[in-house]
């Protein structure tokens, strides 16, 4: 069955991570999510951004991973940034409690100004 | 639609984690079909993924290795049973997590059951006049 979630991931500026998600995040696909951030965090992301600007669909899954590497990147002194979410994203993040939690950004060079910092 | 004339839809998936979405794109199927708006059409493939996320993630061994989601809508409502074949779990509201969380807040009412021949279920409903 084809995967409903395209992934890039890229480093930008040294120790920013940038992925950019594409499609449908749920329980098939969320361990797809983790490794692809884990692999960032392994070549020295500090901080993250999550580029959610083509993402259709996400569930309690992709917001478990997300609570998950921002936990392990607070610790070390960095952070996880959502990117671009649509509307349904973003009332998901308020209903879970959690849009003030992670920084939200509406755009990715925006982001990456104020991440980069 | 009266409820004289309620109808149900029911479908099968493997209990595995592939097949979640392909319950998802039938309940949106479901939902915009009767008429809700596009957001709460979200509303309930959000509450039915959580669901079905629920039986995957929990239930190890069960009677069958699927799901069963039906459908009834009448005039009134939308309800969607989901039956895990499992052992049944009860919902203790300190031990409430995400996932439960978002369904009570996506739909009108949440149920949870137990039946020893499908197991646990969760029933979901979504009330046509936004009641």
């Amino acid at each position: 069955m084809e995967s409903p979630l395209k992934i890039e991931s890229r480093m930008e500026g040294g120790n920013v991570g940038v992925l950019s998600l594409a499609g449908e995040i749920d329980i098939a696909t969320k361990d797809r999510v983790r490794e692809a951030a884990e692999g960032l965090i392994a070549e020295g992301a500090r901080n993250l951004l999550v580029d959610l600007a083509g993402v259709e669909y996400m569930d309690s899954s992709g917001l478990g991973v997300l609570k998950g590497l921002r936990s392990h990147l607070v610790e070390s002194g960095g952070q996880v940034g959502i990117v671009s979410p649509r509307t349904f994203i973003k009332k998901l993040f308020e209903r879970a409690g959690l849009d003030q939690v992670f920084p939200m950004y509406e755009e990715l060079g925006a982001a990456l100004e104020e991440v980069g910092k | 639609m009266s409820a004289a004339t309620a109808a149900s839809v029911e479908l099968r998936i493997p209990r595995r984690a592939e097949f979640v979405r392909i319950a998802r794109w039938m309940t949106t199927g479901v939902a915009a079909q009767l008429g809700f708006t596009m957001d709460i059409v979200k509303d309930i493939e959000v509450a039915l993924g959580e669901a079905c996320t629920n039986a995957v993630e929990h239930v190890k061994q069960g009677r069958k290795n699927e799901i069963l989601v039906r459908f009834t809508m009448d005039d009134r409502c939308l309800a969607i049973e989901v039956f895990d074949y499992g052992p049944g779990f009860s919902i203790d509201g300190d031990c409430e997590g995400l996932g439960l969380m978002l369904m009570r807040l996506c739909m009108d009412k949440v149920e949870v059951a137990c039946d020893a021949e499908t197991g646990g279920c969760v029933r979901l409903v979504k009330y046509r006049d936004g009641s």
